[in-house]
């Protein structure tokens, strides 16, 4: 079953059109990458999947619903920012505590399904630290388990590696692997042309439109010289 | 490089900056024009017109007199004529009256024959400015009674002075009281002699709090600063903390509602609010011997209504701005500065000019003073003070109601 699935979905924000009828569908467990430049339009497509905005015209389900459940959608789906995804002033537990509830989870699941997650990152030591007394690597990769808390079908990843050195930028791949391995789909938008090879399949994204799509493999084949970066600028002469 | 240059070039970024950031504008050029023309007229005003009633035993030509010059004076306004002692508590209660003139029997003739003032004033004194204001007033015109029963000014002399007992009676002024005038000047002159003072004073009761506490007087106003402090500056603050940290939008990407946010954001401020209720009870009890004459119960539930108005009116401000700072100066301007100065704390409401009135009397620190001042000082009941707690409660709705509305229409997928 898809968890995702558009319909020529477009948003306008008066003459600018941010996100010009997109259709693109994400299977179960499937890591779709969103790939483009700055301003191509990935972040508004996300904000529409998520619920947050309308769209202008087109048609979409997300994880089952329709696109103006979006209270059914919000329920059943994980989002995780560049930023701004921990309250920074509580412990890691107590994220992980306040999240949860707001997603319906009882207290014993919340213990359960927490220490899992701070065992697999191996950070139980700091589980009553203050979330910001710890390094942003830390950081995002705890946001990433608070956000896979309630256990979503989906989990949508807005630039999740943005400002991260490359081991943490590496480590929280292997968690995004994993949570896919799990059946978890994932939307994830970037523009760090490396990580387009871990998604199984990209979708690139310039002036609001997906301007190919395939798998990593089939994109780096139709890119000049191999490289993707051609794809968006040509190579200094 | 030229530093005249520099500072050019910085002043006119900074001028760049504030016309392009529209509530820098409007703090800076609208609203000095909204202060001075509000608080101008506020801060101007005296206290005039209050409400008197009179209870006259004497219907003497003297205590007509008396009360001639109580109506034509500006500070008082006759509304209504007791018949009997056991009237004056009960007369308080009713028409905002603030002043009790009683007038015993046999006044004009204590005046005239034994120049003894046989005057009792009962004033409400749960507003300690208006209370000071009418005795003033009431002594000014005492004083002027008395003086018109002495004989006219004499150049080189003082206006009030020993006269010998055989002045005259002719001279007198007072033709109507010819027989006993030059008594009553030898009893006025004695009574200057010996208690230093120009005139003989009326007797005073003050009312509702009786010792003119000083300590009593800023209480409900330092009240509302708490509340409007606690529950609309530091509620707003943080509603606009989380839009500063981007963690609303975090949170309005979970199932989370507006109104369970809301809800759950007030409910820590509540609790402190409430803790602060008790606080300021057991500090003004047992610090200044403030005790609230009502029910303690209505005293708890004006001030948990006014807490959770506040609150209301904090959500309200952060609905309309994005920054903490921007929370912070609305507050300030808007809810705090107007609850102080036109809520009847410092200034009557009565006095100000209609369209204040009106403006005042949507400001919920009026509706809490008026019920405080009842409660604490006066004893009122339910009764007298309902309509200003469902003010409080009614406005509250209609406030949050608003607030909701604008962070659903400014939050939901548009």
């Amino acid at each position: 079953m898809d968890l995702v699935s558009t319909s020529e979905l477009t948003r306008c924000f008066g003459d600018f059109v941010a996100v010009n009828k997109v259709s693109v569908r994400v299977g179960q467990g499937e890591i779709l990458g969103l790939l483009g430049c700055n301003g191509a339009g990935k972040t508004t497509l996300i904000r529409m999947l998520c619920g947050l905005l309308k769209p202008t015209s087109g048609t979409a389900r997300v994880a089952g619903f329709d696109l103006h459940q979006t209270e059914m959608i919000k329920q059943h789906i994980g989002y995780m920012g560049q930023h701004f995804s921990l309250f920074d002033d509580l412990t890691v537990l107590e994220n992980m505590e306040f999240f949860g509830t707001i997603y319906g989870m009882g207290r014993k699941a919340i213990r359960a399904e927490g220490s899992l997650w701070l065992e697999r990152l191996g950070v139980s030591s700091q589980a009553r630290c203050l979330v910001k007394t710890l390094p942003s690597g830390w950081r995002q990769a705890l946001a990433f388990s608070v956000a896979m808390l309630h256990q979503p079908g989906l989990v949508f990843l807005d630039e999740p590696t943005s400002g991260l050195d490359s081991v943490s930028r590496r480590k929280l791949w292997n968690l995004i692997y994993t949570a896919a391995a799990g059946g978890t789909s994932v939307v994830v938008s970037t523009h760090y042309l490396d990580e387009a090879s871990y998604c199984h399949r990209i979708a690139i994204m310039e002036q609001g439109r997906i301007r190919l799509e395939g798998t990593p493999e089939h994109l780096r084949q139709e890119a000049p010289g191999h490289q993707l970066i051609n794809l968006f600028a040509p190579r200094p002469a | 490089m030229n530093p005249l240059k520099g500072i050019g070039a910085i002043a006119a970024k900074e001028a760049r900056h504030i016309r392009r950031d529209r509530r820098s504008m409007l703090i800076l050029f609208a609203l000095p024009a909204v202060i001075v023309g509000i608080f101008g007229f506020v801060l101007s005003f005296e206290i005039e017109n209050n409400a008197v009633a009179v209870l006259n035993q004497d219907r003497g030509a003297l205590s007509r007199k008396l009360l001639h010059k109580t109506e034509v004076s500006r500070t008082f306004r006759l509304v209504e004529e007791l018949s009997a002692t056991a009237d004056i508590h009960q007369a308080f209660s009713r028409e905002d009256i603030k002043m009790v003139i009683v007038i015993p029997p046999g006044f004009s003739r204590a005046l005239t024959q034994e120049g003894r003032l046989d005057l009792h004033l009962w004033l409400d004194a749960s507003e300690p400015k208006v209370a000071w204001t009418m005795e003033r007033g009431m002594k000014n015109i005492t004083g002027e009674l008395l003086r018109d029963l002495l004989p006219p000014y004499v150049p080189g002399n003082l206006p009030i002075r020993p006269l010998p007992v055989s002045t005259p009676l002719a001279d007198a002024r007072q033709t109507e009281h010819l027989p006993t005038v030059a008594l009553a000047q030898k009893a006025l002159v004695q009574n200057t002699l010996t208690q230093n003072a120009l005139t003989p004073e009326p007797v005073i009761h003050f009312l509702y709090n009786p010792t003119l506490k000083k300590e009593a007087m800023p209480i409900p106003g330092l009240i509302m600063v708490i509340f409007i402090l606690v529950s609309s500056i530091m509620l707003s603050i943080s509603i606009n903390k989380e839009k500063e940290h981007g963690t609303a939008r975090l949170l309005n990407l979970t199932p989370l509602g507006t109104s369970s946010m809301l809800l759950g954001k007030t409910i820590p401020y509540l609790v402190i609010s409430v803790f602060h209720i008790l606080t300021v009870w057991l500090l003004s009890r047992h610090l200044f011997g403030v005790t609230v004459a009502g029910s303690g119960v209505h005293y708890f539930v004006l001030c948990v209504l006014f807490a959770l108005n506040a609150m209301t009116f904090g959500i309200l401000i952060s609905s309309l701005v994005t920054r903490q700072l921007e929370a912070l100066i609305i507050c300030w301007l808007f809810l705090f500065i107007p609850n102080i100065f036109l809520s009847g704390f410092i200034f009557p409401v009565l006095n100000m000019p209609a369209f204040m009135r009106g403006l005042a009397g949507l400001l919920p620190g009026t509706s809490f003073i008026e019920a405080y001042r009842g409660i604490v000082f006066r004893g009122t009941g339910l009764a007298e003070n309902a309509s200003c707690l469902s003010f409080l409660a009614a406005e509250g709705v209609v406030v949050l109601g608003m607030a909701i509305l604008i962070m659903k229409l400014r939050h939901n997928p548009r």
